[in-house]
């Protein structure tokens, strides 16, 4: 794959070397020979179709899983030497899963738990971590349902409820998996918006999965397209979105737009056939 | 003061009130002045004095202790499978220490005495928590869906055998074996709390020491590994810790059900899911439930004697309800 000259970091916070994953009981593999850089204080988005691998990134960076072959560094070291609660407090994820309906817990509470990877269970926190899950609340802008259970917050203000835990872990780097699905464009923006400007004041660096191709090219340094398990571009978000890759990898036609300082949209045209030779055509651009 | 300050000052009353209860009333009737004479040590009637300090305190405090251990227990299960409905007998501890136990009373007459039955009690829990763990764990990693399987299945297989003996056994030793599995605490005296109360004390620490990572793992293992717990080593101690809690108490005072389901639910409805109240909060409300269970066991059909396991059943089971209906109307 090739890299870019795009890139706003100067240095890795992760690189992956030629990683190959496979699921146990799976027939081929999830990712396969990935070699990429993440760098520090960048906003990366990751896209890719359904089953590209990008929850399975997203896990290898985390920690749950490892590579079957290559290897992950982290700031320098193999991920596998880093023990799980330091890891914690250097890269928060934000995964999928909505927090299960059952939990009888405030949203304050809830965010709590991200001191877990800092407090130890015979004391009571410290005013600092206190400051800290004040902030985050605040910053999400939930600090007026602090005391409401979870399970009664609406999906946009579980959506920050779960960002604004992953705050409370004071991270580096902050992984996310498709953390605008099924909001609404308000709180979708807002998510994108909020993380922009962590990575501008905090230096915080971002990877992002998602599918909204019109937030990631406005927000995102870099863009890497994934397709197969395999990374097919990288670099600035108008030139990935650009390329003919895009098509290919989607199995569909595109018509890419520039929309100046809003990114660029992504219009689907046409699905092509299964099977259709990919790669054929380029995606057709509008002026 | 909060909710949580408020809660733990009422169970402590209500486990100060229990026990006093517990001193105080029995089958044999003793003067609440003379009560308080052998408690603090002063000149009293000798059979006064057995009877609070040999008979009523070490009964007391086995029946607290073993409240706290299933209370512990039954809490760990139910954040460990996620499942409110779990249990500490899920894993077929009961059917192992009701097989030890069995085997002594009738097999081998009953000549090893209550310790001795306490004994094989812990040895049968402790093979049916090995067996089911053996088993759980050769996939690798510890699996739950194996896990429970095992249990039921060796639960099953342990029940056999508990039938097998008592088929087999004379009338009046099968009338001792079938009052042990309804749980008693009739002959718990001081030797049988050491253990009891070493483990729980164990365990019970081990479990704070888990708390804010079992908060955690009510979000998902992976999210739990996401916030710095150890998943995998958090989930055997737990399991491994809820499960000796279980095979101790239930060797000390038999089968006594429903305490460690109802309260651990309980608790979680009103105070919540965090496991820093659950455990502590917890453990006084299964102490006084078991002490208060045990008064009214003791003292209902005076000079009868009720099976303690029936009582915490009668007395639970209504107010579960009450609690459920409540908490989900």
């Amino acid at each position: 794959m090739p890299e870019s000259a795009g890139d706003r970091g100067d240095a890795a916070a992760y690189r992956l070397e030629d990683v190959t994953f496979r699921y146990p009981s799976a027939s081929a593999p999830a990712l396969r020979g990935l070699s990429l850089e993440l760098g520090v204080a960048a906003f990366t988005a990751v896209i890719g179709p359904n089953g590209a691998g990008k929850s399975t990134l997203v896990r290898l960076l985390g920690g749950i899983l490892e590579p079957s072959e290559g290897s992950v560094h982290l700031d320098g070291r193999p991920l596998v030497s880093w023990d799980r609660s330091a890891l914690a407090r250097r890269t928060a994820v934000v995964s999928q899963d909505a927090p299960p309906e059952a939990l009888r817990v405030s949203l304050r509470g809830y965010v709590e738990l991200g001191r877990n990877p800092y407090v130890s269970p015979w004391a009571p926190l410290a005013p600092r971590d206190e400051e800290v899950i004040g902030n985050a609340l605040a910053w999400a802008g939930l600090d007026h349902l602090a005391h409401r259970p979870l399970a009664e917050l609406s999906g946009g203000e579980r959506q920050r409820a779960k960002l604004a835990r992953a705050i409370v872990q004071e991270p580096g780097i902050l992984i996310l998996d498709e953390p605008s699905a099924h909001l609404d464009f308000r709180h979708a923006l807002w998510i994108f918006d909020a993380l922009r400007e962590r990575v501008r004041d905090e230096a915080l660096t971002v990877i992002c999965i998602t599918h909204d191709m019109q937030l990631a090219s406005r927000y995102a340094d870099r863009m890497i397209l994934l397709a197969e398990g395999e990374g097919v571009a990288a670099g600035p978000p108008g030139e990935v979105l650009r390329s003919p890759a895009l098509a290919s990898t989607y199995g569909c036609e595109v018509r890419v737009e520039s929309l100046g300082d809003l990114g660029h949209s992504v219009l689907p045209v046409r699905a092509r056939p299964r099977g259709a030779a990919s790669g054929a055509s380029s995606p057709m651009e509008a002026p | 003061m909060t909710r949580t300050g408020r809660g733990a000052l009422l169970l402590i009353l209500l486990l100060a009130a229990a026990a006093v209860s517990g001193l105080l009333l029995g089958a044999a009737n003793v003067a609440p002045a003379d009560v308080w004479r052998a408690l603090t040590g002063q000149e009293t009637d000798p059979s006064a004095r057995t009877i609070v300090l040999s008979l009523r305190l070490p009964r007391i405090t086995a029946a607290a202790l073993t409240g706290i251990a299933l209370t512990i227990s039954g809490t760990l299960f139910q954040a460990l499978l996620r499942n409110p409905l779990a249990e500490p007998y899920l894993l077929g501890v009961s059917s192992g220490a009701a097989l030890g136990a069995v085997l002594a009373l009738t097999a081998l007459g009953g000549v090893l005495g209550y310790l001795g039955t306490v004994g094989f009690a812990l040895a049968g829990g402790l093979a049916a928590i090995g067996i089911v763990f053996r088993v759980a764990l050769a996939v690798g990693r510890l699996d739950t869906h194996v896990l429970i399987l095992a249990g039921v299945v060796v639960s099953a297989f342990f029940g056999a055998g508990v039938m097998l003996l008592l088929s087999l056994a004379e009338p009046d030793a099968t009338r001792a074996a079938v009052l042990w599995t309804m749980g008693s605490l009739e002959r718990a005296g001081w030797e049988s709390t050491v253990a009891l109360g070493l483990v729980t004390a164990a365990g019970g620490t081990v479990s704070f020491a888990l708390s804010r990572h079992l908060n955690a793992l009510a979000l998902g293992e992976e999210a739990a590994a996401y916030l710095g717990a150890r998943v995998e080593l958090v989930r055997r101690s737990a399991y491994f810790i809820a499960s000796l809690l279980a095979a101790v108490a239930v060797s000390t005072a038999g089968v006594i059900g429903f305490v460690g389901l109802v309260i651990p639910h309980g608790a979680r409805m009103i105070w919540g899911s965090d496991h820093r109240r659950l455990l502590p909060l917890g453990a006084l409300g299964g102490a006084a439930a078991l002490v208060l269970a045990d008064t009214v066991a003791r003292v209902a059909l005076r000079p009868l004697e009720l099976p303690v396991g029936v009582v915490t059943a009668l007395l639970g089971v209504p107010l579960f309800l009450v609690l459920l209906r409540r908490s989900y109307a």
